[in-house]
């Protein structure tokens, strides 16, 4: 007998680091060594700088960084601001109606954002804008007052669509926050003001500082709104630059297309890492310890249905809204200015004739199927991740937890690329088929997959592991039959996720899905691209009730596979 | 049956990292129970993981049934799951997935048993810790009491050659505790399977064990039957941490029959039991239990370790009265028959039996 055990779980760290950086690094390591050759992947080219000079020897690259970050931040305040409101008002209020707020922050969770990002669009467009309409047929304005297509219209539409983000990671803040300490302020003397100020906001700093950063790098990250309003508006961001390289220019552009890519991905990264800093730091505060307090809620007295009316003014503008006007539209036989006759008009036209459409069909076999095997392959590699990185005490577990965690910086776009580049380079026929989406997705959700089995794997006392392993069980066998049941509910959560934003997310698949090879939102953004809004809208309802259904069902799985508690 | 030769494990780097463990030997004879004793970070649960399996040592030799399960200089180390042993853990780490059966035919089914066999087996050993009822409940719906239950049917269910138990007892409240304490020995005794019981609670070790080894800081600094380890311990540290004792300082004056001899202490002269390897050492401590100091408000018939001293201090326990005693300045503590009547600054007598008295080395100290 020789210590084959602890061979064993180096072998497994090395097996998982293999996979990993194939997943992660190769192909960003491939983007690099494109960026400098003359030629497009897989063809005799050969060194050269000449890209980074075309990309970068202008005055653009300030525009571009500029606009990007403006967008960025500017989208997070919005979200910031939003959030933080409704999360008081639930939290620290006695507002009623808490339930109808908590259900309406979470519906954007269920509608794609190239939709939200069009229906925008269709409400403050100027030419074709609802709210445009009214303000000037029914309150007399001479001129349309709202233009989508600014830089206001996209920080505007990405920043209301992303309040669920900031409500949760700020009503999490707001709840785990003690009392007592509170009352250890009043009690030291200080009035409400000076306490809330002293004690509440400035405990709140590192979790508010978060919550920025992450909003910042889905800013950085997000494609959906650039495309649809920055590109027509000529408000160049690194996201469009990435895909206008590839995909306005015949031939592409890989080589110039990377060279954005790599000063891209370099301010997404630096958003990382300040993040990881952020949440260190926030670490060493003891108000976030998960344990039960019941913060004390404020009697607003009547002003409580002020803030109600408030809060559902706010949800009605930004949740229910753009999802009514895509309704609406989905329902006309052609685009058309409301009126009388064109309600006697409304028709179901667009829902049949898109179930005629084979499109339709296609990308429902391919968003299932792609979206089913990334799930699972993301689950299952971080379920493994997790116990190498939480369980054992190698050398080199750290690295390999940083290093499954880098997609998170990862823009789609970049990782669409970098995977055409690796593809065309590699003698691995993937490029073109569903494999190729199926890489990219494991790869760029497996950080958010390792988060769910991370915190239920802290969760599980190691001594029922051990009891496996004094039962005369191998290592698999524990891991089979005493590992993976227990974690399963976090496992499902991930899982479910994953297979959401498959089916909502616009940046992997827009460089990735060719003819044949099509997700929904994809079909969504040429339905836009061709004008056929009926078609799109209607699509789009279905894509909805297709997510509702989708997340009731993670949530019956969710609740029947966990442990009861005795 | 179970031997452990210079056993050492040391967590961090090898020289500079914590010494848990550090040169412990000992050995356990085929079908006893052998308590490992100690306060917390004694180092007594790491050395049951070392012999499971769970943890791997940095040195030393481990036996169970004469054959290696590990050697530092040899290289081998068997993995748990190769081990055949069964190990009640201190959480009890019932599967929560699983109901109680599932629970107890886990191991067997591992082990390789046919369904029907497994099936025999692990209602046999519920039968065994009075469960059989309860076969078919979820886990979690269990009380602390039968989860400590299913954890030691799981542990027993495949027939172990050893049965460790990591403070099996220490999340049970005082009354089950009790309970348990007497059916695990009961069991323990008539499975008559060799047996490592990890504690920090001297009453489960006296009262369970065969032999106890008590640890401190890593090292094994006595083992003993309960009888030895109380009434004639070796060390200080050891009267000190097991019951409770009055230590004094003394010098041999002279020798005395029946192996006893007269120490000069700071109240006087005391007759005191002096084991023969001791006889040679010019300074003990003198040991004296609270129990075996007797307490009179007149003066005793007996007249051999008598003196007088003032009450200091009374406290009514219940079933006695922990007391103590001022001697010319020193105090000693006596335990009292609850119904004597004693108040603080009475004067009274106090007598020592000198068979009930004895001396520890100093230099062992």
């Amino acid at each position: 007998m020789t210590k084959g055990f602890s061979n064993w779980k180096g072998i497994l760290l090395i097996g998982l680091m293999g996979i990993v950086v194939y997943l992660t690094l190769i192909p960003l390591l491939m983007i690099l060594y494109g960026t400098l050759r003359d030629g497009p992947p897989g063809t005799a080219a050969a060194f050269t700088l000449n890209n980074y000079i075309e990309a970068y020897g202008n005055v653009e690259l300030v525009g571009l960084v500029t606009n990007t970050v403006i967008f960025a931040l500017g989208a997070a305040l919005v979200s910031f601001l939003l959030g933080t409101f409704l999360a008081w008002v639930t939290e620290r209020t006695n507002t009623p109606l808490k339930r109808v707020i908590y259900a309406l922050v979470l519906l954007p969770f269920v509608v794609p954002g190239v939709l939200t990002t069009i229906s925008w669009v269709l409400l403050l467009s100027p030419k074709i804008g609802l709210i445009n309409w009214l303000f000037v047929n029914l309150l007399g304005f001479s001129e349309p007052p709202f233009n989508i297509y600014s830089m206001w219209g996209m920080i505007w539409a990405f920043g209301v669509d992303n309040i669920t983000l900031p409500f949760f990671f700020m009503a999490a803040s707001f709840r785990s926050m003690d009392p007592s300490l509170e009352d250890a302020a009043h009690v030291s003397g200080m009035g409400p003001f000076s306490a809330f100020w002293h004690v509440n906001i400035k405990l709140m700093i590192p979790s508010i500082l978060a919550v920025w950063l992450l909003l910042f790098v889905r800013g950085i990250e997000t494609f959906e709104a650039p495309a649809v309003i920055g590109i027509p508006a000529e408000i160049k961001v690194f996201a469009t630059q990435v895909f206008l390289a590839l995909s306005v220019s015949y031939p592409p552009q890989y080589n110039l297309a990377g060279t954005y890519a790599t000063f891209y991905l370099l301010i997404a990264v630096a958003g990382i890492l300040l993040y990881l800093q952020a949440t260190s730091a926030s670490e060493k505060y003891t108000t976030i310890t998960g344990k039960g307090y019941r913060p004390r809620t404020q009697d607003l007295r009547g002003w409580r249905y002020v803030t109600l009316g408030v809060s559902l003014l706010i949800l009605f503008g930004v949740v229910l809204l753009p999802i009514l006007v895509v309704a609406w539209v989905s329902f006309l036989p052609y685009y058309a200015q409301p009126s009388r006759h064109l309600v006697s008009l409304l028709t179901l036209e667009n829902y049949r004739s898109i179930f005629d459409l084979d499109i339709f069909y296609r990308a429902l076999v391919n968003n299932t199927i792609t979206g089913i095997a990334s799930a699972t392959i993301a689950v299952l590699l971080s379920a493994l991740i997790s116990w190498v990185v939480i369980r054992t005490n190698l050398w080199g577990r750290k690295l390999l937890d940083i290093v499954a965690f880098t997609p998170i910086a990862i823009p789609g776009v970049v990782m669409g690329l970098a995977l055409i580049w690796m593809y065309l380079t590699l003698p691995i026929p993937v490029y073109g088929t569903l494999w190729i989406l199926v890489i990219g997705y494991v790869a760029k959700y497996i950080p958010i997959a390792l988060r769910a089995c991370h915190s239920s794997m802290l969760q599980l006392h190691p001594e029922l592991e051990e009891a496996s392993e004094i039962s005369g069980s191998s290592w698999p066998r524990t891991f089979l039959r005493v590992v993976l049941p227990l974690i399963l509910p976090g496992l499902l959560v991930g899982w479910f996720y994953v297979l959401t934003l498959t089916f909502k997310v616009l940046s992997l698949p827009v460089l990735l899905s060719h003819v044949g090879t099509e997700v929904f939102p994809m079909v969504i953004y040429e339905l836009y691209s061709s004008g056929r809004f009926g078609h799109l809208c209607a699509l789009g309802i279905v894509l909805i009730v297709i997510l509702i259904v989708v997340s009731g069902l993670s949530r019956l799985i969710a609740g029947r596979f966990g442990v009861q508690e005795g | 049956m179970i031997q452990a030769v210079n056993l050492t494990k040391i967590f961090g780097e090898p020289h500079k990292g914590i010494r848990a463990v550090d040169h412990i030997s000992f050995e356990v004879a085929e079908g006893k129970l052998f308590t490992l004793l100690g306060p917390s970070g004694c180092g007594k649960t790491t050395t049951l993981r070392c012999i499971a399996g769970l943890e791997t040592p940095t040195a030393g030799e481990i036996y169970i049934g004469g054959e290696p399960v590990f050697s530092g200089t040899g290289g081998t180390f068997v993995p748990a799951h190769k081990r055949n042993i069964g190990m009640v853990f201190q959480s009890y780490a019932i599967w929560p997935h699983m109901t109680v059966f599932q629970n107890v035919a886990y191991p067997l089914r591992g082990k390789g048993f046919s369904r029907s066999e497994t099936r025999r087996r692990a209602l046999k050993a519920l039968e065994t810790v009075g469960l059989l009822d309860l076969a078919d409940r979820p886990a979690p719906k269990l009380s602390g009491g039968q989860q400590q239950r299913v954890a030691l049917a799981r542990a027993i269910g495949g027939d172990p050659k050893v049965l460790l138990l990591d403070e099996p007892l220490s999340n049970l409240d005082a009354k089950l505790r009790e309970g348990m304490r007497s059916e695990i020995r009961k069991l323990q005794r008539q499975l008559k399977i060799t047996t490592i019981y990890v504690t920090h609670d001297q009453i489960e070790a006296l009262t369970m064990s065969d032999d106890i080894a008590v640890m401190d800081r890593g090292k094994i600094v006595e083992i003993g039957s309960p009888r030895d380890i109380y009434l004639n311990p070796q060390t200080h540290s050891v009267a000190n941490f097991i019951g409770l004792s009055n230590l004094i300082p003394g010098e041999k004056k002279g020798e005395l029959t029946e192996g006893r001899a007269l120490v000069k202490i700071p109240f006087g002269e005391i007759r005191c039991v002096v084991e023969d390897c001791l006889l040679k050492e010019q300074k003990f401590f003198v040991l004296i239990r609270p129990e075996n100091v007797k307490v009179y408000t007149t003066s005793p018939s007996v007249h051999e370790n008598v003196w007088t001293g003032e009450v200091k201090e009374k406290i009514f326990l219940g079933d006695f009265i922990d007391c103590q005693i001022a001697v010319e300045g020193f105090l000693l503590r006596a335990k009292l028959d609850p119904y004597m009547e004693v108040a603080e600054g009475d004067r009274v007598y106090i007598q020592i039996d000198s068979k009930r008295c004895t001396v520890i080395g100093a230099s062992g100290s």
